[in-house]
């Protein structure tokens, strides 16, 4: 059985890891939401997903669409220029290490399409950017 | 002994399968359109009512397919507040509504033009997922 879970675990995990991106992003990469206090910092969050049932009645592969972004407090934009890339190299066509628990080997990791936008708050200025990645899988 | 064949109706046919990309482009329509409006229904139930601009921003749009496409409709959510539900704000999760709904009508509307295709004796191929 495909762990959706796992698959979002070993995400984060690949992503969290990286330092790199830490360097860009040191507040850590969380899903949905990040610590209160966090102003450098990684989203993974789930957009769409879907499953196909092509062949032998069973599935064929699963596929999540995953928000992909990094989010930072102010108007400077070469920190997330540079975590944005940097977020592009780790998942883009990239090898994703599944967990044995994950039920489910890498299909497809790739970029689909682009975020950007900024956000203002009580006078803050937030900016996000990233893309949405998808992460197909297929059992194991 | 000479064999003789004789095939009538080409002509006929000739006039039939010059029209058939103009009916199915007009047939399609209707079935994309629905797709497209059943989206747009979807999305304006899952938004929140606060003050009703979120709701108000959903729209369809109906584009010109041009030769080569069955139908287009353009479905749009322009309300400032709309990416942030969709993608999340600093301190606020991320409410995927606009894209997972689009998505999955969208595959829809091909698998229903499709069938439209294949009903007509005409055999579809290849991926169109």
């Amino acid at each position: 059985m495909i762990d959706p879970s796992e698959v979002e675990r070993a995400l984060i995990g690949k992503l969290a890891g990286d330092a790199l991106l830490a360097g860009f992003l040191p507040d850590g990469v969380y899903f949905d939401l990040a610590p209160q206090g966090s102003t450098r910092f990684a989203i993974v969050s789930l957009s769409t997903s879907r499953g196909l049932d092509e062949l032998d009645d069973g599935i064929t592969f699963r596929a999540f669409v995953y928000i992909v972004k990094g989010v930072t407090l102010g108007t400077s934009g070469s920190t997330l220029a540079g975590a944005d890339k940097r977020i592009q190299e780790l998942i883009d066509r990239q090898p994703l290490a599944l967990p044995a628990a994950a039920g489910a080997t890498l299909f497809v990791s790739r970029w689909v399409d682009r975020i950007r936008y900024t956000e203002t708050v009580a006078n803050e200025i937030w900016q996000h950017r990233g893309a949405r990645y998808e992460i197909s899988v297929t059992p194991a | 002994m000479p064999n003789k064949l004789v095939l009538t109706g080409i002509d006929e046919l000739r006039v039939e399968l010059k029209s058939l990309p103009a009916t199915l482009q007009a047939e399609s329509d209707p079935i994309v359109r629905a797709r497209a409006t059943k989206a747009q229904a979807q999305i304006v139930a899952g938004y929140p009512e606060v003050t009703g601009r979120l709701r108000a921003g959903v729209k369809v749009l109906p584009q010109s397919p041009g030769q080569r496409r069955a139908a287009v409709y353009t479905l749009v959510s322009d309300a400032p507040y709309a990416r942030i539900l969709e993608f999340g704000s600093a301190r606020i999760a991320p409410r995927a509504l606009f894209l997972p709904i689009t998505e999955t009508e969208r595959r829809a509307a091909v698998v229903d033009v499709v069938s439209l295709v294949e009903s007509k004796g005409l055999d579809v191929r290849g991926g169109h997922d």
